[in-house]
């Protein structure tokens, strides 16, 4: 009992420890946890009913049919360095049934590559609003092909020869995104003192934005959690 | 010799027939680029001047039966009403909800038997989804008109009942790919036009 009771003490301090970053001189940093959770309606009633996908212990039974939030593994936190020319590399992979990330969050000059794992030969493109297009060069089975991100905005990743081989992308200019599953630690270090945006997204969500000043010395502690009523709370704001 | 004549008379009176009951009726077909079998098009007028008195609000009604909206994809007009009715025939709960930049809500917790409601106010489109369900999502394309087609590919297409005027006939087609080139056709009071829409790749 004793054992059990240090061996948690010192697993709640290991993880206090790691969630703060080691303090830079002259730069700052923002740290926390990004999670995604249910619709506040269901979980209240979660609490109250015990059939169904309502669970014995007050949380949710989830099915294959419905949204994991708990386990979803393509949630973005990503900074708006305006200093940022790109740069970042992105591998996407392709196979005759879908792509390897159902979204991906990329900054304007970042390099975009896919390699097709598929039986054809396929054409892929970049689209958003109206006239915006990238398209790649066709690419054979087995090989790859990349472009550099010129667009900015909500994009569509797809292929001329295959509809279900879709990825959609959240671009911006000075972007630098992680990708986490709910639950994770995420953390920017190093950070010249400085206004910055930052953007929590989950595709099927949406976005909340935050506009943080991180000042030298400072680290800033900011957990974002992603559900439908939050995230239209955050649009609410004033 | 009469008796030809009055029949050469109703002959003739056949063949104009159906002239004068298509008048105002737009017909034509949509063709793509490449022959590609594109999906859900819709084909829509656009009055030319923007001066067409608001339509009339209508209520439409997406059912949810088997964790699916039913219809998937909803056209309406600024002032509609949409309806979404749980027929679930079992205790499902659903959460319908849209962030689109064109109309974003969340209509709460939709038990079996609830109809929730949204009205759209202006145009443009956007998605909506159940935050329960992850195979359960719509599509609301909302137009200042009332003459429109959904065609679920390439092909023909009729528009009946066009009233005289100056419109702008285009394609919205949903895969990013491709974009529409639009055609300004005039309508009178007799007119029946048969027209090709091509959709291009960007």
């Amino acid at each position: 009992m004793i054992k059990t009771s240090t061996l948690l003490l010192i697993i709640t301090c290991m993880t206090a420890c790691s969630s703060a970053p080691e303090i830079t001189p002259g730069k700052g940093a923002i740290y926390g946890t990004i999670s995604a959770e249910s619709h506040k309606a269901i979980l209240a009633k979660a609490s109250k009913k015990k059939n169904g996908i309502y669970g014995s212990v007050g949380g949710l039974i989830f099915t294959n049919q419905m949204v994991n939030y708990p386990k979803l593994k393509e949630l973005f936190v990503c900074l708006l360095d305006p200093s940022s020319k790109g740069g970042n590399e992105h591998l996407l992979i392709a196979t005759n049934d879908n792509m390897s990330l159902s979204s991906l969050a990329v900054g304007t000059g970042d390099r975009l590559t896919i390699q097709n794992d598929s039986s054809e030969t396929l054409t892929f493109f970049l689209a958003g609003k109206e006239e915006d297009i990238q398209v790649y060069s066709p690419v054979k089975p087995g090989e790859r092909s990349s472009l550099v991100l010129e667009l900015e905005g909500d994009l569509e990743l797809g292929s001329d020869e295959n509809e279900s081989l879709q990825t959609i992308l959240l671009s911006r200019r000075g972007l630098i995104g992680q990708q986490h599953s709910s639950g994770d630690q995420y953390v920017f270090e190093n950070l010249h003192p400085g206004q910055y945006k930052f953007l929590f997204w989950y595709w099927r969500l949406g976005l909340v934005e935050k506009n943080l000043i991180i000042k030298a010395g400072e680290n800033i502690e900011l957990n974002q959690v992603l559900s439908v009523d939050k995230i239209l709370e955050s649009k609410n704001e004033p | 010799m009469r008796i030809n004549r009055i029949l050469f008379t109703f002959v003739s009176f056949l063949i104009v027939l159906p002239g004068i009951v298509e008048a105002n009726h737009l017909s034509g077909k949509v063709e793509v680029e490449g022959g590609k079998k594109l999906k859900n098009l819709i084909v829509y007028l656009e009055p030319a001047e923007s001066l067409q008195k608001k339509a009339d609000p209508r209520v439409h009604k997406v059912l949810q039966k088997g964790r699916r909206y039913n219809p998937d994809l909803i056209v309406v007009s600024p002032g509609d009403k949409i309806q979404f009715l749980n027929d679930e025939d079992r205790e499902i709960d659903h959460n319908i909800y849209s962030l689109s930049k064109f109309k974003n809500f969340d209509l709460g917790l939709g038990e079996r038997g609830s109809v929730l409601e949204v009205e759209i106010d202006k145009i443009g489109s956007g998605n909506f989804y159940c935050s329960v369900h992850r195979l359960m999502e719509g599509r609301i394309v909302s137009l200042n008109t009332r003459y429109f087609a959904v065609l679920e590919s390439p092909g023909n297409f009729i528009l009946p009942n066009i009233p005289p005027g100056n419109w702008v006939a285009k394609v919205i087609v949903f895969h990013k790919r491709y974009k529409s080139i639009p055609i300004n056709i005039s309508l009178s009071d007799t007119t029946h036009k048969n027209i090709e829409l091509k959709v291009v790749k960007k």
